[in-house]
């Protein structure tokens, strides 16, 4: 079992906020997390979901708004 | 005469050790403990003292030996928990709103989910986390704190809901975590704690 974590990544703060509530709607399971720092070492908050984000849901939230990409760490 | 040998133990050890020893000694009884750290012999001249307990520093060859004596009737005194400098002291979070700070609230609603579920990952945890007035709300099954509140709970933090906020909310068919108490035990838990956090 991988114990790689997986955080989605939003352009701004006010993208999360609406994709965290776009996720509960869909029911995606997620978490806000503050942004790794080894990320970035600014304060930002970013999703963190169980599986990792493949392109095509990634385009999927692209397309409905949300400027957005997945790393694993 | 019992000793508790506490050389070598940075705090809180001797003071966890020396309540331990505290717990089994008779009325009257004279016993000692050792300890080779300034921060940890003041500390425990101070619960001794404060347990009226006559403690007497005795300096030894590269140890304080802290000779006292259990009094006839020890205090009933809650014992002193935050006892090491302020960065090693226990401390409690007070969530008082399901949000964090003043301004926008959609803002103040991330904000605090991303702290619950950070704060479950930082080494030091709080003891308690009480939850009043709307701070209730992140108790809830689909708050999106309820996660991270279960997860400080599995690793032992006591998370507490006052009772009368989780009834005027109406939401107890919904709490996801917690026990709900009532204000004594929440004023009694912040009497006593080293320190309260509001984030």
């Amino acid at each position: 079992m991988s114990s790689k974590r997986y955080f989605i990544l939003f352009k701004n703060i006010r993208q999360v906020i609406k994709a965290e509530k776009y996720f509960r709607e869909k029911q995606i399971a997620c978490k806000v997390m503050p942004v790794p720092s080894r990320i970035s070492s600014e304060c930002g908050m970013c999703l963190e979901v169980n599986k990792p984000a493949n392109e095509a849901q990634l385009e999927n939230l692209r397309q409905v708004g949300f400027e957005c990409s997945c790393v694993a760490l | 005469m019992k000793v508790v040998d506490a050389r070598g133990k940075r705090c809180p050890q001797p003071m966890i050790m020396a309540k331990r020893l505290w717990k089994t000694l008779a009325d009257s009884e004279i016993f000692e403990v050792w300890v080779d750290n300034a921060v940890a012999c003041e500390n425990l001249n101070s619960f001794l003292a404060d347990h009226n307990a006559s403690p007497k520093s005795i300096e030894r060859e590269g140890y304080t030996a802290i000779e006292a004596r259990k009094p006839e009737k020890a205090s009933e005194k809650p014992e002193p928990e935050a006892v090491c400098a302020p960065s090693n002291s226990a401390y409690t979070v007070v969530l008082k709103n399901d949000k964090m700070g003043h301004g926008d609230d959609a803002l103040g609603e991330i904000l605090i989910k991303g702290y619950i579920n950070a704060l479950a990952e930082i080494d030091k945890l709080p003891e308690a986390i009480v939850l009043y007035n709307a701070g209730v709300l992140l108790a809830r099954k689909d708050s999106g704190a309820s996660e991270g509140l279960a997860e400080l709970s599995q690793k032992g933090v006591d998370i507490i809901l006052c009772g009368a906020c989780v009834d005027y909310y109406e939401i107890k068919s919904d709490i996801a975590c917690g026990r709900i108490s009532n204000m004594y035990v929440i004023a009694e838990l912040l009497a006593k704690t080293g320190h309260i956090v509001y984030p």
